[in-house]
């Protein structure tokens, strides 16, 4: 194995206990809505939330980085340029993440300056680590595509996905340059700050994990490389096509002109088109295997990215685009049920497709299989479709009673907390928050123990054929 | 639009993306497995998207724009899974997948990256 190979399992271990954080997180933060004096004065409600959500954001970041460390060496068969500097800026991302986390959980907030944007937090929706962190995410980034750009150079060729990944860093890393700016007015701060949100999530991360199931596809089910490419460049054209105006959507109700309602609504209507095609995609690669491969549970999470993306980002995502149901449903628990199914299916369920492919090669297993994955697998998407399918409904009832009949004022909103489909909503979002975090727990014991067997088996035999 | 209006109209949005999948999905699966029942299931798929789109535009509050948009999705919808499905059949010529035991091999090198070095 690569030492890059090693770093990227590093990396994804590292993703699988920020996962668990997110959760943690989220958890606790659904206490609030059936408890709502729960841990007054102690632990606010919105520290919390930020580090559910920007758990999620470093999970899955750590996820992306640590599969492609994983299969760049194999892509160009050589070890990665300076890996030495990736290794240690890996344990300096750690530890900046975990004083991060520390940090919002003990000083939570401070006055409105210079030292609390420095040090405690840098007030932004979804990129809120303080500024230092957020120049050292600028640092691990740079470095990261440095690996990627100077391996492909040394080595003296590129592949289509390569040449796809390396062009999808330069807009990565650039667009997140838009955490810094200190806007006083609050349209032209909103305008720009989703340049940084949407653009990553629907534009340059589907790009990402575009090239990284494509790379997936290849090790897992042997796909001609051909066939990934040449689909890889068709995918990668309609959602960057899609996507990128689809940025309008965001744009309704924060002070943009009323050219966005058109430009938002027509572009995010054409958004689930390329995600039907990548069922279709996925249909077929899974019929021409007959729903089989050797390694069952990367398979298995693969197909179920295919169809959570369409589901959650299609279905979920068009109940709500256009500007005469957005007007009521934006910002709702609405939002909040599409956000969730969407960011799992299109990239939480990849990330675990190819941590266990990692695996099965790290553990030197012909494939793997087993009973824990498939509690793991089912009780983490049950819990998923239980906690969306509850925010759903609280959020139909909020845009229904609050926004629609309420007028959007406060009196609705307080009044809207009492209602009981809302409060029923978010318990059943509780009790299925805690299904998805023992699939969670079930998934960190199948990480641990999956293919140790064979492992052992490997090592049995070295030993033996030494001496 | 009147709240109740508002939820139904939501509401049928996303069961017109839903039914799109649906058709996508039993479009695949018929020919993937050659099963005529199955298609047709997608036929009734199509024809339930249909009905949706004409429901959008009879009897929702949504502006002329968005109702031509959701026409020309409901024709996209029907040509996605067709082209996706001729575009796949046509770069897959040579291959034959797992039922195939030298390709069942090489899953198995590929997994263990033995390919790239033998």
């Amino acid at each position: 194995m690569y030492r890059s190979q090693r770093l990227g399992l590093k990396y994804l271990t590292a993703s699988t206990v920020m996962f668990g954080a997110m959760i943690a997180f989220g958890l606790l933060s659904s206490v609030y809505y059936i408890l709502p004096g729960f841990l007054l004065n102690v632990f606010n409600f919105s520290t919390g939330k930020i580090i559910h959500i920007d758990g999620l954001v470093i999970w899955l970041l750590m996820g992306f980085i640590g599969s492609i460390y994983w299969f760049l060496p194999e892509e160009l068969d050589r070890e990665v340029e300076g890996i030495g500097l990736a290794e240690l800026l890996f344990w300096v991302f750690c530890a900046a993440v975990a004083v991060v986390v520390l940090v919002f959980i003990f000083v939570q907030y401070g006055t409105a300056g210079e030292w609390s944007m420095w040090f405690i937090n840098q007030g932004r929706k979804y990129v809120e680590a303080p500024r230092w962190a957020a120049i050292g995410i600028v640092v691990v980034a740079l470095v990261f595509a440095y690996n990627v750009i100077a391996t492909t150079i040394k080595a003296r060729r590129t592949t289509g996905i390569l040449t796809v990944l390396i062009a999808d860093l330069v807009p990565l890393l650039v667009l997140y340059f838009d955490a810094f700016p200190e806007m006083t007015n609050m349209s032209q701060d909103l305008f720009w700050w989703w340049w940084l949100v949407h653009l990553w999530v629907e534009a340059t991360w589907e790009v990402l994990i575009g090239c990284i199931l494509a790379w997936t596809l290849i090790h897992l089910v042997g796909a001609s490389r051909r066939v990934v490419e040449s689909w890889l460049y068709v995918e990668v054209a309609m959602v960057l096509g899609t996507g990128i105006l689809g940025l309008g959507h965001h744009y309704f109700w924060i002070g943009t002109p009323r050219y966005w309602l058109a430009i938002g609504g027509v572009f995010s209507a054409f958004e689930p088109l390329p995600l039907l095609g990548m069922v279709v995609h996925a249909v077929y690669d899974a019929g021409t295997h007959h729903l089989q491969a050797a390694n069952r549970p990367a398979f298995y999470w693969t197909l179920a990215e295919a169809f959570g993306n369409f589901i959650g980002g299609g279905v979920w995502g068009f109940m709500m685009t256009l500007p005469q149901i957005n007007m009521y449903s934006h910002g709702t628990q609405w939002t909040a049920s599409h956000g969730h199914f969407a960011f799992w299916g299109a990239y939480g369920c990849g990330v675990i497709a190819v941590f266990y492919l990692a695996l099965a090669k790290s553990r030197g297993c012909d494939g793997l299989d087993g009973r824990a994955w498939k509690w793991s697998f089912a009780l983490l998407n049950v819990g998923m479709l239980g906690m969306v399918g509850a925010l759903l409904v609280a959020g139909i009832d909020q845009a229904f009673f609050e926004r629609a009949i309420g007028g959007s004022t406060w009196s609705a909103y307080l009044s809207m907390q009492g209602r009981p489909w809302f409060i029923e909503s978010m318990w059943a979002r509780f009790v299925f928050g805690l299904v998805f975090a023992c699939g969670y727990a079930v998934l960190v014991y199948d990480l641990i123990a999956i293919g140790r067997r064979e492992e052992a088996g490997v090592q049995e035999a070295v030993a033996v054929a030494g001496s | 639009m009147t709240p109740h209006a508002m939820v139904a109209t939501a509401l049928l949005l996303g069961a017109f993306v839903a039914a799109a999948g649906a058709y996508g999905l039993l479009y695949c699966l018929s020919r993937l497995w050659d099963q005529p029942q199955l298609r047709i299931w997608s036929h009734l798929s199509y024809a339930t998207l249909c009905a949706i789109t004409a429901t959008l535009v009879a009897l929702t509050p949504l502006y002329f724009g968005w109702k031509i948009l959701i026409v020309v999705s409901c024709g996209a919808y029907l040509l996605i899974p067709a082209v996706t499905w001729r575009y796949l059949t046509r770069l897959h010529p040579g291959e034959k997948m797992s039922h195939d035991p030298r390709l069942a091999g090489h899953v198995n090198r590929s997994m263990l990256g033995v390919h790239r070095r033998s």
